[in-house]
């Protein structure tokens, strides 16, 4: 299971990092480079039914921010019926702006592989990035979507996940205490399809000291359109690497949309009391 | 305006500015007497043929401001061995003897600092002390001390909020011949100390002293029967006054200091038993050299005060102050000082003025490890730790290990002051402006280098390893900061019958920001804690450094003297409203890992009562009172609100009486004897923020019987006669709290010799 926080926030940036050009297009043209590593991409095949995650796919994006469009090139990507792209160029893929997110779609981009006699067909791309920044780091939110021959419907994005919002603790006697800013770490091991939740700085209660709480071995699942659900009627959390059984977590439900954020709820135990935690960390 | 240099070319100018001088070193506390003689007093001048205090010069100060002078007579009467004795005479300025002599913390009407900053600034023969940790120590043919109360930002810059207190060592030029003294007192306490003063020629003269003293302490270690306090201190000085021509004057005086000290008499305040197990002791070096140069022209007198100063120090600490195994500090350090502080005076008219530039620099090099013992990780960290998962318990690799922390504390700056005064009749108006900028830094790296193991306890009281989880801590940095202040100061005066002037000021007044390094202790913590799952939840920096803090400062005050200065009193109240005050705070919702912040506000408001009345030439009485209510506006330290609490550590009274008579009528074969009693009080001094703890007002009374011949002088003395009981000092540690207790009584003898 891979472990995230603490160093998460700088492997996701490291794996994140921008880097600026001015040699593509025009001579005047400014063109950003957006590496993005190290994706799963979960393919449901729409004929059967069935949805399998794919490990190591890798997304470059050069967006012309003078022409708003984007040169996207995926690596890593296999098919489930054995075909695979060592590399695949979409050109040229109009981008907007669509609030705080930049959008980089097309209803059919051009592909362009080398070294393959028939192309796959991609339709409805969707790639979505969020410009994030947390501990001085770059942590974009980013997802993609598409469709290849019309058939295989493809999500990817990034196992590590940054969330970031408020935290409600309700007290057994229904006091409640809050804690802004919270961030919260999710790993989504897509091949043993167990999510890790590590807490950094968790606050649950008043005067509590921040500590970093870890959550491992949570079961998940995931639709094709990038929700994933998870749930589990117990778990000891680990703080500093050491399992502390005597604050069980119990009845910890939630949904984390790749595309929107965190929803997630459990119960904490302090003592005898149990605590109702509650986080809402929408982008 | 008397002529500068009517002061060189006149022999009955120079006579009138020496019998003005001699007044001046009369043992008064306001300078009344001598300005119902000078009702005009000069901007600037070379006064008694060197050049003394010219700065800070209370008799040349265009608007009265309160002042309290300490003769030298004054000095050996009341026996004051260091800055520490100066308490309470001058009002609203105390200066608890605790600890060690590293230890200088000074309350003045409200203001004070256990940490860093001073909030008074202390020259020696116009040195400027950069450090506080050099403000205690012993003195030696002192001529006269002047405590000037209040603000004196624009004079004197940085960290006098609070005041200035001005040392003055007595001038070869004032004095020919060899003094020497020896003194045994209480607590197996012996002093001698030699002073040889010679003119070498018309214009030169050179004084060199040299001093020794001991004491056993007055207080015992329980835990191992070892004296608490003992000291070995030693001091030599070199002063040397030229004056070339009639325009020009030095003025070098260098001096060198040790002292050995073992021991702080800290107690807990359940049992009041001084027990612990380790090492307290303070040892320090020191040298400063000063130079003076001043030259008169025909209305400037331009002045060059030059200083380097040296401190090489350690402190050792039983942190923990008890017989376990807990944990230890010991602090090593080295610092040097360079400061120029070049300014000109001059007058035309009903105009003077005063303006100047002041830089320094300043950097120290300190090594501060914390060492952890075995009680230290089993009660700190293993059994917290252990209390909160007992299925997995912690075990430290081993019972000791060091926190390690080396600091390059860097410090520069730069100021343009101006003061001008304009005459207008019996008015007197002042402004002054200085502007103070300073960049401060600190490089550090901490060091750790440990580890635990995390057991799992098996049901069936077993036990299996876990994990093994080092501590290797290397982290290393440097910060910097830059500050930069507006000092302004408006006064006025009005001298509405000789000798009788009311006044009244308003000024703005800083203690600089910085950096704690105490505070890296709490960094540290939380870089262990962090490894053990806590989180840091604030920068080193938001820990460590702190902002300046500022006040506004206003006073009025009035002092009248009867014709001829028998009796001269003064009356001064102030109001201040300190800002930005440096305090450490919990953030909010955390109970580990506190902060340095600028969080706080103070008002301090009180009255200052001095007076001093000549009965007759043998028979002298003086007093001083202060007040002060000083109150939190705002400070809340992220577990309690302490707005209207009254400050710590700053006392609401302080009281100081003396009689002096001196008894021709019994004199025999020129011998001629007196008697001193004085009586010094101060309280009620609160312990906390919160003023649940408090040391009641409380006296302490001297007196001493002398016999004085034309060459020497003998005297026997005690001090707190009724030995009162009463704490000077009180901290929580770990949970628990501490005081130190005061002095007991002491008798002793005291021999001075002139020849």
């Amino acid at each position: 299971m891979k472990k995230i926080l603490g160093s998460a926030i700088v492997a996701l940036a490291a794996c994140m990092t921008l880097s600026s050009c001015n040699n593509n297009g025009g001579d005047s043209d400014t063109t950003i480079q957006y590496p993005i590593t190290n994706c799963f991409a979960l393919v449901h095949d729409t004929q059967s039914g069935a949805g399998s995650f794919i490990q190591g796919v890798n997304y470059t994006m050069l967006l012309n921010v003078s022409q708003s469009y984007a040169d996207i090139s995926i690596t890593g990507l296999n098919i489930p019926d054995g075909q695979r792209y060592p590399s695949i160029s979409l050109p040229e893929v109009p981008a907007k702006a669509d609030k705080a997110w930049l959008v980089v779609s097309s209803a059919r981009p051009t592909v362009d592989i080398t070294g393959f006699g028939s192309l796959p067909v991609f339709r409805d791309l969707v790639l979505r990035l969020l410009d994030r920044y947390y501990g001085g780091a770059y942590v974009p939110g980013f997802t993609v979507s598409y469709s290849i021959d019309d058939r295989y419907r493809v999500f990817s994005a990034r196992e590590g996940q940054i969330a970031s919002g408020t935290i409600q603790t309700t007290a057994p006697d229904g006091s409640v205490f809050e804690k802004e800013d919270a961030v919260i770490g999710l790993a989504f091991d897509t091949k043993t399809m167990m999510l890790e939740i590590q807490f950094a700085g968790a606050q649950f209660i008043q005067g509590m000291p921040a500590q970093n709480i870890t959550m491992s071995k949570i079961p998940f699942t995931m639709t094709p359109e990038g929700v994933a659900s998870f749930s589990i009627a117990s778990l000891t959390p680990t703080i500093g690497s050491t399992p502390y059984p005597n604050y069980p977590i119990t009845d910890l439900v939630g949904t984390y949309d790749f595309n929107r954020g965190l929803d997630l709820n459990f119960v904490c135990t302090l003592g005898p009391a149990p605590y109702h935690v509650k986080a809402d960390m929408k982008y | 305006m008397p002529d500068v240099q009517c002061f060189f070319r006149n022999f009955a100018c120079v006579k009138r500015y020496f019998v003005y001088s001699l007044l001046c070193a009369l043992p008064a506390i306001s300078v009344a007497a001598t300005a119902a003689s000078d009702s005009v007093r000069p901007a600037h001048k070379l006064r008694g043929l060197e050049v003394v205090g010219v700065k800070n010069d209370p008799a040349a100060t265009a608007v009265a401001e309160p002042v309290t002078r300490i003769s030298g007579a004054e000095i050996r009467r009341l026996g004051i061995d260091a800055i520490k004795g100066v308490g309470e005479i001058a009002p609203n300025i105390y200066m608890p003897d605790y600890g060690s002599r590293m230890t200088s913390s000074i309350y003045s009407r409200g203001l004070g600092a256990r940490i860093d900053q001073p909030v008074v600034g202390l020259s020696v023969d116009n040195i400027p002390y950069m450090n506080k940790d050099a403000y205690d120590f012993a003195f030696s043919d002192i001529e006269r001390i002047e405590v000037l109360r209040g603000a004196r930002a624009v004079l004197n810059g940085r960290n006098t909020m609070g005041g200035q207190i001005n040392v003055y060592t007595l001038s070869p030029l004032r004095y020919q011949g060899f003094r020497a003294s020896a003194e045994y007192a209480s607590a197996n306490s012996a002093r001698i100390a030699a002073g040889y003063y010679a003119r070498v020629s018309s214009s030169l003269a050179m004084s060199a002293n040299a001093a020794w003293g001991r004491t056993d302490g007055f207080f015992t270690n329980r835990h191992n029967g070892e004296k608490v306090g003992a000291e070995n201190q030693a001091s030599a000085r070199w002063k040397t006054v030229w004056r070339p021509n009639q325009a020009l004057a030095l003025t070098n005086t260098a001096v060198f200091g040790f002292t050995d000290q073992n021991g702080y008499a800290y107690a807990p305040v359940d049992t009041r038993v001084i027990a612990y197990n380790d090492t307290c002791a303070y040892r320090r070096t020191s040298f400063a050299d000063g130079l003076t140069v001043a030259w008169a022209g025909k209305r400037v007198v331009v002045t060059s005060n030059t200083s380097v100063q040296y401190m090489d120090s350690r402190v050792d600490l039983d942190q923990d102050f008890s017989p376990e195994e807990v944990f230890t500090l010991t602090q090593d350090s080295r610092e040097w000082a360079f400061t120029e502080d070049l300014f000109t005076r001059g007058s035309r008219g009903k105009y003077s003025w005063l303006g100047g530039v002041f830089t320094f620099y300043r950097t120290t090099r300190m090594n501060a490890p914390v060492t952890f013992k075995d009680a230290g990780i089993a009660n700190l960290i293993e059994q917290n730790r252990n209390n909160a998962n007992p299925e997995y318990p912690v075990e430290w690799d081993t019972r000791r290990f060091t926190l390690g922390s080396e600091f390059d504390l860097g410090a520069a700056g730069a100021a343009l002051y101006h003061e001008s005064a304009l005459r207008l009749g019996k008015w007197t108006l002042e402004a002054g402006l200085r502007l103070d900028f300073e960049h401060t830094t600190l490089s550090y790296n901490s060091r750790c280098n440990a580890g635990y193991t995390t057991w799992h306890m098996l049901p069936d009281g077993t036990r299996e390893l876990y994990s093994h989880t080092p501590i290797k801590i290397d982290d290393g940095d440097r910060l910097s900061k830059n500050y930069l202040e507006l000092l302004p100061k408006i006064s006025a005066g009005f001298a509405f019958a000789p000798a009788h002037e009311v006044y009244a000021s308003v000024s703005r007044a800083y203690k600089a920001g910085g950096y704690n390094t105490q505070m890296f202790s709490d960094v540290l913590q939380q870089r262990i804690m962090e490894v053990m799952g806590m989180t840091q939840l604030y920068t080193l920096d938001q820990i460590v450094s702190y902002a300046p803090e500022t006040s506004l400062n206003y006073e009025a005050g009035i002092r009248a003297a009867t014709p001829g200065g028998s009796l001269q009193a003064e009356l001064t109240a102030f109001f201040i409203d300190c800002r930005n005050q440096q305090l450490t705070v919990f953030p909010p919702g955390t109970v580990t890992g506190r902060v340095m912040t600028n969080a706080g506000r103070t008002r301090s408001m009180g009255l200052e009562l001095t007076a001093a009345w000549d009965i007759t030439h043998d028979l002298r009485l003086r007093g001083s009172y202060g007040f002060t209510d000083a109150t939190f506006r705002a400070y809340n330290d992220g577990r309690a609100d302490y707005r209207g609490k009254h400050v710590p550590y700053a006392p609401t009274h302080t009281l100081f009486a003396e009689a002096s008579w001196r008894i021709p009528a019994l004199a025999f074969k020129g011998i001629t004897p007196g008697v001193d009693a004085s009586v010094r009080g101060a309280g009620r001094i609160y312990w906390n923020e919160a003023n649940t703890l408090s040391q009641p007002f409380y006296a302490l009374a001297a007196a001493s019987l002398s016999l004085s011949a034309e060459r020497w002088n003998l005297r026997l003395w005690a001090r707190n006669l009724t030995a009162t009981d009463y704490d000077v000092f009180y901290f929580m540690s770990m949970g628990r709290g501490f005081v130190q207790h005061g002095r007991p009584r002491e008798l002793g003898i005291t021999l001075r010799v002139n020849i």
